[in-house]
């Protein structure tokens, strides 16, 4: 369909007015394609069984596709992930008839606007940065050398560090964060 | 921008190895929704992951199309059927009222010279019609058994029978027969002798007379075997006697 060729430009509101204009469902539908994978990520985390995450993709895909057309939306994908994570936090809350079910929190750490690639693109800061980096401790020195400078995916650096895979993201994520308050020392300083 | 949902099947189907891999688990440092996605989909066999992801690509197109393109692939069909089935129905009436139109040839000797007249007439495909005209004078014309001539054309007969039998033949005789003008004052009687075959459709044809009276009563003989019934088909010449009695 030549939806498809256009899809790639567009932009996810641009497509959704298209869908709230023309009601053309195949609309929705490619947009919706764009996250599908996520949104099963994100439910199959939460609610474990893949059959379960099979469903509510389905389910979501029905209820956005009704509620698009009524409410505005100026993001579709925070408008879409907050969407999922209430879906999920509802069917946990059925589920395990639990009201203390609660999901993650500590993302928004995440972003933190700490830009390794971006600082390394300055002279100065580089020499900044590898100063900061000797300072790591050593696993998450290596991790970090490994994830940002060697573009090396947590699996491969399994395989060269035999560290578990689990025990690599927590490594890089201290890591990131501790050379973003090194960083800020030094700029301080 | 490059599709996420590309992107992250080829970070399953890598083996979650590479540079793109790296590039798509930095962004998720940054991206909490792809981070989540990420976390879950590390939990199961990623064979397992790219089998739904594409199932539900395919479920999903088929759940907008159900909704209204199932309703029109029904219609269609519906439609579809219809108009065979509106077009069979024609073609069965066409059939059944089409005239059937053929030529025979009747050889008349009236004053001992050979004549050909083309004789065009129309028959009928539906079997079973009889037609009733308005007898012009009362005739008694069935045939008695004990005819001599009727004996001798039964042994001569090794052809067809007419549908619904001779009872019902010489009724629709007696109901159709126009006795000719000429024929009536000139009170000339007897029985017209047509030699025949019936062709595939139980329609005679090349019909010739053998036995004449005059050339009305041949034509009129003709007539009434033509949109007579039908007869069975044999390959057989076939003989048939039509009275032409006056009221005495």
């Amino acid at each position: 369909m030549h939806l498809k060729r256009i899809a790639r430009t567009v932009s996810d509101e641009e497509l959704l007015t298209a869908y709230c204009q023309k009601k053309d469902k195949e609309y929705w539908r490619v947009l919706y394609e764009r996250y599908m994978p996520l949104v099963y990520g994100v439910t199959l985390k939460y609610l474990k069984r893949p059959e379960d995450a099979r469903q509510a993709v389905v389910c979501i895909f029905d209820d956005l596709m009704t509620k698009a057309s009524v409410e505005s939306v100026p993001i579709f994908k925070s408008w879409l992930y907050d969407y999922v994570r209430d879906y999920c936090w509802k069917e946990l809350r059925e589920r395990f008839a639990d009201l203390s079910v609660t999901l993650d929190e500590n993302l928004a750490e995440f972003c933190d606007g700490f830009n390794i690639d971006f600082i390394r693109g300055d002279a100065a800061n580089e020499r900044v940065l590898q100063k900061c980096m000797e300072s790591l401790p050593e696993k998450q020195r290596i991790s970090i050398r490994r994830f940002f400078m060697e573009d090396r995916s947590y699996k491969e650096i399994e395989d060269s560090t035999g560290f578990p895979l689990k025990l690599i993201k927590s490594l890089v994520q201290n890591g990131k964060r501790n050379l973003k308050l090194c960083f800020e020392k030094k700029e301080i300083v | 921008m490059t599709d996420v949902n590309s992107r992250i099947l080829k970070y399953l189907r890598s083996d979650r190895r590479g540079k793109e891999a790296n590039a798509l688990e930095r962004e998720a440092l940054n991206d909490a929704f792809l981070y989540e996605a990420l976390e879950g989909l590390a939990e199961q066999q990623r064979e397992q992951s790219i089998r739904d992801i594409e199932f539900l690509s395919r479920c999903l197109k088929v759940r907008i199309n159900t909704r209204w393109k199932r309703k029109l692939v029904w219609m269609g069909t519906a439609a579809v059927i219809l108009v065979f089935f509106v077009v069979g129905l024609g073609i069965y009436r066409w059939c059944g009222t089409q005239p059937y139109k053929e030529e025979s040839f009747v050889y008349v000797d009236e004053n001992k010279e050979v004549a050909e007249v083309v004789f065009e007439h129309e028959g009928l495909q539906d079997s079973l019609s009889i037609q009733k005209s308005q007898v012009t004078e009362e005739v008694d014309i069935v045939p008695e058994s004990a005819d001599e001539e009727w004996e001798s054309l039964m042994k001569e007969n090794k052809g067809s029978v007419p549908f619904g039998g001779y009872k019902q033949f010489y009724r629709y005789i007696q109901d159709s027969l126009r006795y000719p003008e000429d024929a009536l004052q000139q009170r000339r009687e007897g029985n017209i002798k047509l030699s025949f075959y019936v062709n595939k459709a139980g329609r005679p044809s090349h019909i010739r007379v053998v036995k004449w009276i005059t050339y009305s009563c041949n034509k009129e003989a003709i007539r009434l075997l033509c949109e007579g019934p039908a007869w069975n088909y044999t390959g057989d010449t076939s003989f048939v006697l039509i009275p032409f009695r006056l009221q005495k």
